[in-house]
């Protein structure tokens, strides 16, 4: 059983290191890359419907306007 | 807010993550089971379709951008992004495309094999780690 399994990761370790890097290395780095290249752009929003504007600045890159 | 991949919830955001290892360890089974040597001839092909069909899915532009809902989408920046991801999509599908035709075809052609010598699992997986990484990029570009 533990040959069986053992196996599995002897044939398929390059299986396992994609998915660890799809799991834990591809959403920090996309995700620091994202922030760094959308960096200082103001993210401003315009409220619908009543004709009332509301402006927000998000108070750091990245992260939702309040 | 909750962590979304392309339209997918947490939980099926994990499956689609480790879809692979699923899919491997199914191929694993099955091989030792028929006591069938070489790993390039099932799994590869099948992770590379998957993969399309995940590109496929970046196509589908953010519903807010869909709906006209502009509340969020104010930047160009952030609509420019949308787009060109949704771009990507179709040309990575079509990639994906290409690599799944011909994993298939040298699958049980030597000849083909010949003109263009590839490592069908690297190759395969590759792709999918791109796959991710552009599902991921579109997270953040709807989160944002």
């Amino acid at each position: 059983m533990l040959n069986f399994v053992l196996g599995f990761f002897r044939e398929y370790w390059p299986v396992v290191l994609a998915y660890a890097i799809a799991r834990f290395v591809v959403p920090p780095v996309v995700g620091w890359i994202y922030r760094k290249t959308a960096g200082d752009e103001p993210r401003v929003e315009v409220g619908r419907g009543s004709g009332n504007v509301q402006t927000q600045i998000a108070a750091k890159p990245g992260e939702m306007p309040k | 807010m909750r962590m979304q991949s392309g339209g997918f919830d947490a939980t099926a955001r994990q499956l689609i993550v480790g879809l692979p290892l699923f899919m491997g360890a199914i191929e694993y089974i099955w091989r030792v089971a028929l006591k069938q040597p070489g790993r390039d001839d099932f799994f590869p092909i099948s992770l590379v379709a998957s993969s399309v069909s995940l590109n496929l899915a970046m196509t589908v532009l953010p519903g807010e951008l869909r709906r006209g809902a502009y509340s969020r989408w104010f930047s160009e920046r952030r609509i420019a992004e949308a787009f060109l991801v949704a771009n990507l999509g179709i040309f990575a599908s079509l990639i994906g495309m290409l690599l799944w035709i011909y994993l298939l075809v040298a699958s049980f052609s030597e000849e083909v094999r010949a003109i263009l010598p590839m490592h069908p699992l690297r190759d395969a997986l590759v792709y999918y780690v791109f796959s991710i990484a552009v599902n991921e990029w579109k997270a953040w570009v709807e989160k944002c």
